[in-house]
């Protein structure tokens, strides 16, 4: 039979048939996991608030206004005014764009990180790793809130240096999930075939190992960033996150507010479901993730 | 057996060094030091001539080389004196430990009784209903268990009992046996809270441990001879899972009492938590290095703990 491009599979033709098998069968699979679907659009909507943020506000987050002090929820101001007469609803935008860079930032850094010493120390093995779990097992076993604030305070809080301190919190989880993929892998007859045939160490592990390491690591990154998160807002509630006057949601919790909210629930009902709904939908999401990858993680 | 004992003997050890190291490095690297944090009582402002701040740092040995002064301290440690304060000058720093510890043990514990229960019968009961009516539920709040943040919980039970009722908890500390009915009214919010975050993490784990036993050929075995369900359920599904439910659970008691330290913060309770993030505050080194140690050891234990425990437990489990 002649080729043709439909058939060729380097054709263009086949290259698109091939995408849009690949998308319905994503559709299928999903489809199935209404949760998941939900939560991956909340965070899609969590990532554009971010992004658009300053567009997205209808007052000035900083400005005090004396005259607007402790409103309730209105047409003007969505979710009220808190006691220094901030718009509550902006402050939680301003908020939102904090907690999700952080959060991303965080986790694509510190999984990074983790990813190339977890594969290097569980492909290599050897002394070098021994001393890289023995470290691993000594971060781990800092609580991570108490890291977090020697970590902070050491280094003066700003956004950097929270985002630097959550990178060593993650790393250690990271490098022990990748090893463990990789220690597995590195045994598969595949890798000893193409070992034989003279790949080197690198075409090894990326070519190889790394696409069984990525399941695992994608699970590990959306739980990451909810922990990340939460985290953030708990630095922030204790008076160690971002420092004022931006906006956090861990800070618009704690100090002042704490004093008026029974008279004004909604000054610290807003920033405390924005944290919630968050890490929840990143935690439903990596459900959702585990749910769907783990069978073929079983190797069926 | 026992080689493997001695080798996770070792790297405990291994590890709780390299623990003392990185915070001793950590915490000496603080800007400000304990000096202008005790003197000023938090820097607000006190003129102190810089004479007089070399001779308090020189008196507080803060003037040291760092390697000289870590081995001073470790020393200590292997003898057992932690140094003293160097903000409650007259107090040894281990014994501030031991007298926060009351408070917080006492909150992970009835965290614990509170949470444990619960969680493992919700976890066994989402697993053997999975994808029923039952199931979903149960996996939502799990799952907001460990969203919801402790101090969130915290703010909006705090508010809610405000708002409806009138009633505000008290704050405050008061010991066991000196008034059971005050101690239990002070702590019964806080450990409400830690024990819906803990219970949010076990019922998972509980969860996934019993859906994998249940997969099992030997429980379709089991079913296939026609044993009644409950038994069924007890003699395999349970024991099975219960053994790595067990050590899972066991590191998770441990997160306890660290996980306490917010909400020390927030009611009030002079626990190992609270008086942590005082003293990294304060540049208190010699306390913040003993009650790093501290959950720090209280983790690596509970680690060997578990994985020896393991091998007790699981008679398919052979170490070299």
């Amino acid at each position: 039979m002649a080729e043709s491009a439909a058939t060729h599979p380097e054709g263009r033709l086949a290259e698109q048939a091939r995408r849009e098998r690949w998308l319905a069968g994503q559709l299928r699979i999903w489809r199935r996991k209404p949760v998941g679907l939900a939560a991956f659009f909340v965070v899609i909507v969590l990532v554009l608030l971010a992004i658009f943020s300053p567009a997205l506000q209808t007052h000035d987050p900083v400005l005090n206004s004396l005259s607007s002090v402790l409103t309730a929820p209105s047409s003007e101001h969505w979710f009220g005014t808190d006691p220094n007469g901030r718009d509550v609803y902006s402050r939680v935008v301003a908020g939102a764009r904090v907690s999700i860079t952080i959060g991303f930032l965080a986790v694509i850094v510190g999984i990074s990180a983790g990813l190339t010493i977890g594969m290097m120390s569980g492909y290599f093995g050897g002394g070098g790793d021994y001393a890289i779990q023995r470290v691993t097992d000594a971060i781990m076993s800092i609580p991570g809130l108490i890291l977090l604030l020697a970590i902070v305070s050491v280094l003066e809080p700003n956004l950097y240096t929270i985002i630097f301190a959550l990178c060593i919190f993650i790393m250690p989880t990271t490098i022990r999930v990748v090893r463990g993929e990789v220690l597995v892998s590195k045994e598969r007859e595949y890798v000893h075939a193409a070992r034989a045939m003279g790949a080197q160490p690198l075409r090894l592990m990326l070519r190889h190992i790394l696409p069984n390491v990525m399941a695992p690591i994608l699970i590990l990154a959306s739980v990451a960033v909810g922990q990340a998160i939460l985290l953030e807002a708990s630095l922030g509630f204790l008076g160690l996150g971002v420092p004022p006057p931006d906006p956090t949601w861990g800070n618009m919790l704690s100090g002042s507010n704490r004093r008026y909210m029974a008279e004004a629930p909604w000054i610290v009902a807003a920033p405390g479901l924005a944290i919630t709904l968050t890490v929840l939908a990143f935690n439903m999401f990596g459900d959702a993730l585990r749910d769907v990858l783990d069978p073929r993680l079983r190797g069926r | 057996m026992w080689r493997y004992v001695v080798r996770r003997l070792v790297g405990a050890a291994l590890v709780l060094w390299l623990v003392s190291v990185f915070v001793f490095v950590v915490i000496r690297a603080l800007p400000g030091d304990a000096v202008l944090s005790a003197l000023t009582e938090g820097g607000r402002g006190v003129a102190i001539s810089q004479a007089d701040l070399e001779e308090a740092r020189e008196a507080m040995g803060l003037n040291e080389p760092i390697v000289v002064a870590y081995l001073k301290w470790a020393g200590g440690f292997l003898t057992g004196d932690l140094g003293t304060s160097l903000i409650d000058r007259d107090a040894q720093v281990s014994t501030r430990i031991v007298r926060a510890l009351n408070p917080t043990i006492e909150l992970a514990l009835l965290a614990a009784m509170i949470g444990l229960p619960i969680a493992l019968t919700l976890g066994i009961v989402s697993a053997v209903k999975q994808d029923t009516i039952f199931d979903y539920p149960l996996r939502v709040l799990a799952i907001v268990g460990i969203s919801v943040p402790s101090f969130v919980l915290a703010t909006a039970l705090l508010t809610f009992t405000s708002i409806t009722w009138g009633y505000a908890p008290q704050f405050g500390w008061v010991p066991l046996w000196e008034d059971p009915a005050r101690n239990l009214g002070l702590l019964y919010m806080p450990a409400l809270i830690l024990a819906f975050n803990f219970s949010g993490t076990v019922t998972r784990m509980t969860r996934s441990a019993v859906l994998e036993v249940i997969r099992e050929d030997y429980v379709r075995t089991a079913h296939s001879k026609g044993l009644s369900f409950a038994v069924v359920l007890r003699r395999h599904i349970l024991r099975n899972a219960l053994i790595s439910v067990t050590t899972l659970v066991g590191l998770q008691l441990v997160f306890l009492l660290s996980g306490s330290l917010i909400l020390e913060v927030i009611f009030a309770l002079p626990g190992v938590g609270q008086m942590t993030f005082t003293a990294i505050q304060q540049r208190d080194y010699p306390q913040v290095m003993a009650n790093t140690m501290f959950f720090a050891t209280a983790v690596v234990v509970m680690n060997l703990v578990v994985d020896l425990g393991y091998a007790v437990l699981d008679p398919r489990v052979k170490y070299s």
